[in-house]
């Protein structure tokens, strides 16, 4: 029997029931071993910049939500100071959720993009 | 020293004290951690409120990694009678945001907090830290493959499960009443021990995050909203990710529609057709968050006309009322429940629906769409366009799930909303039997003029709503102590009964819900 699994990101998987319940088999060994472990997932620090402004600032400022804030040569102070003091709607976001250390390399990250031709 | 080295101070404390406290905390926590240059603490002064940042400014901001620091931090506030006002991931927008209940209390920090302790496929259920964002989860889902669903708040991608369910938050999916689908908690109580709820007292066990009753009194919920503990662990359950989502949209013409919509969805809510957090959403709401500007239909204050709300409904092909809701399941299932809902809307003889297929990418229903498959956004922020300037307040009557009575709130609202010059921004979230009546009171915080009007609007909806026996269900810092009234004497004399009892020197969030032994009076 084929069905259609939907994934909610677009992509499409077709699957016979029996390729399905091997897969399903094998997940749940991995997961089992995956979650007995403790703190198995800590994303205590961002891995760059570019990693802050694409797992926050882009939901936003890529969406019509707020401004376009990349490819303008935004000063760095300047984004440091929006972020710590938030503007408008945009909340403020105190140091233990960016560290000093992250806001300035977003700030150098935004500050040297280039505008995206769409 | 200088004699005024801290701009703010706890109630009642002196610079020598809190000094001395400071650096009880510093040793505790390293330099780093404690937070105390007016730099610093700037981001937790940012509130959406229409009240001066001076009445919600923080006199310093702990940063706490471990359970045991937290216990520290406890016996250093009881030695020196210093309140703390605890955030977990601090996105409390229209709440009061990360700023503490009233000035001068010291903000615990727990955003560095942030392990996913444990994810358990086979019963599909999570403990957590208070920093771990629904970001965070929904990536680690994502990363191993796991075929779980989280429900969450809007704000999903930079708020979390702890912090939102011990405000008793809601989110759009079948599991959206987030404390329902709490099961175990950690805290670390004023005298620095640690109760865990449910199982989780019990030696060597190992459902804490299946069962949440435990034995005896069940005590979870006296710690929601309230101020008896610090959370330090939260065990909750995930949804398996079905096989098939189905998101539709059903699309009203008129505002009147309301009571037919809700008489309609009711028995499908309760029967758990339909097994979400249905919304039913207002013309504004549906604009704001699709981007709309006031600005592109009228200039100037005031309450935006019918007419105007008519004309936007026209040219952005909106609703006057727009229901989001989804079905669950495999795909058998779904076309069986997909069946009775068009069957049902058909014969009712109104009522436009719309799939995932004709309204891709669009928004509001992609958004919508993403919230009630568990996918992570930030597009309601789009709400704040609507009028600009950042004031918001989230106005939150429980209704009854009863067509007659969400007319009657709406109608209400919306007339003292027009009084003050502000607009009607309201979504109806179906629970089964209950409707949260959510009303954003967007104002723009940069005129003074509708800020005093938005403060003044906001006290006339709480009195109004209150004569009729209504009352809301969370409300924002500034107006908490007023809430707490309109549930009456008796239970205010309870709650504060047990605050003596766990937390006899009021160091945990005082006024947090209207509980706080330095002002009750009898
Ligand atoms: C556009 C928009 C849409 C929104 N939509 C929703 C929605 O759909 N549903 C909804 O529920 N809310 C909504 N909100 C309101 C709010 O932003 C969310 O509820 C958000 O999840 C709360 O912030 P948080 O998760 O960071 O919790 P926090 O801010 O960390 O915590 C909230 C409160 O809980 C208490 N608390 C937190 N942590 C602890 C702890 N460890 N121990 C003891 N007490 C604690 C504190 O009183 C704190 O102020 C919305 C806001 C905006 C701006």
């Amino acid at each position: 029997m084929f069905f259609l699994k939907e994934n909610w990101a677009g992509k499409r998987i077709f699957m016979t029931s029996i390729t399905l319940s091997t897969i399903w088999l094998v997940l749940f060994v991995y997961m089992i071993e995956e979650a007995v472990g403790k703190d198995i997932g800590n994303s205590d620090q961002w891995s760059g910049g570019r990693n802050v402004y694409d797992t926050i600032c882009q939901h936003c400022h890529e969406t019509g939500v707020g401004p376009v804030i990349k490819g303008r040569q935004l000063p760095v102070e300047y984004i440091t100071h929006v972020v710590r003091h938030g503007f408008r709607a945009m909340p403020a976001f105190p140091e233990p959720y960016i560290s000093n250390e992250d806001l300035k390399s977003l700030g150098q990250y935004i500050q040297q993009t280039t505008s995206e031709k769409k | 020293m200088s004699e005024q080295k801290y701009a703010v101070l706890p109630r009642g404390i002196s610079q020598q004290e809190f000094q001395k406290a400071i650096e009880e905390f510093q040793k505790l926590l390293g330099d780093e951690n404690v937070l105390t240059k007016p730099e610093q603490l700037v981001p937790y002064t940012k509130i959406m409120m229409p009240v001066a940042d001076s009445e919600h400014a923080p006199s310093a901001a702990l940063v706490a990694t471990t359970v045991e620091q937290v216990q520290g931090i406890v016996r250093i506030c009881n030695k020196y009678k210093i309140p703390i006002w605890t955030i977990s991931t601090g996105r409390n927008f229209g709440y009061g945001s990360a700023a503490p209940q009233h000035r001068g209390q010291v903000i615990l920090d727990l955003k560095r907090m942030n392990k996913i302790i444990h994810v358990d496929p086979d019963l599909c259920t999570a403990l957590v830290e208070p920093g771990v964002t629904y970001g965070q989860l929904y990536d680690y889902l994502q990363k191993n493959n796991l075929p779980l669903m989280l429900s969450f708040s809007a704000p999903s991608v930079i708020a979390g499960p702890v912090g939102n369910t011990m405000d008793r938050g809601v989110g759009y999916t079948p599991y959206g009443e987030h404390f329902m689908m709490q099961c175990g908690m950690e805290l670390v109580l004023a005298n620095g021990e640690i109760l865990r709820t449910g199982m989780g007292s019990v030696k060597n066990e190992n459902s804490w995050q299946v069962f949440k009753w435990g034995y005896g009194p069940t005590l979870d919920g006296m710690f929601t909203q309230s101020n008896y503990g610090i959370c330090t662990k939260m065990g909750f359950w995930l949804m398996p990710r079905p096989p098939v989502i189905k998101p539709f949209e059903i699309r009203y013409e008129n505002e009147s529609d309301i009571t037919d919509i809700v008489e309609l969805l009711r028995p499908l809510r309760i029967a758990q057709i339909i097994p979400n957090s249905v919304v039913i959403a207002n013309i504004l709401w549906e604009a704001g968050s699709a981007n709309v500007r006031r600005s592109e239909y009228v200039t100037g204050g005031g309450a935006t006309p019918d007419s105007v709300l008519r004309q936007i409904q026209r040219d952005k092909n909106l609703g006057a009322w727009n229901v989001y809701a989804a079905l669950y399941g495999t795909q058998e299932q779904v076309d069986v429940n997909w069946k009775i809902v068009t069957e049902t809307i058909k014969k009712s003889g109104k009522g436009k629906i719309i799939t995932q297929e004709e309204a891709g990418n669009t928004q509001p229903f992609k958004y919508r769409a993403e919230l009630m498959s568990g996918i992570p956004n930030l597009q309601e922020f789009g709400l704040y366009n609507w009028r600009g300037g950042g004031g918001s307040m989230w106005f939150a009557p429980v209704s009854q799930a009863r067509g007659s009575e969400c007319d009657r709130q709406k109608t209400l609202a919306k007339k003292i909303l027009n009084k003050y010059g502000l607009d009607y921004v309201g979504e109806f979230i179906v629970g089964w039997r209950d409707m949260h009546h959510v009303i954003d009171v967007l104002y723009d915080r940069t005129s003074k003029e509708e800020t005093e009007s938005a403060y003044r609007c906001f006290h006339e909806l709480i009195n109004e709503f209150e004569k009729e026996g209504y009352a809301v269900y969370r409300v924002n810092t500034a107006f908490m102590e007023r809430v707490a009234q309109s549930y009456g004497p008796v239970k205010r004399r309870v709650e504060h009964a047990i605050k003596r009892a766990l937390d006899p020197n009021n160091i945990l969030a005082p006024g947090k819900s209207g509980i706080d032994l330095d002002t009750f009076k009898e």
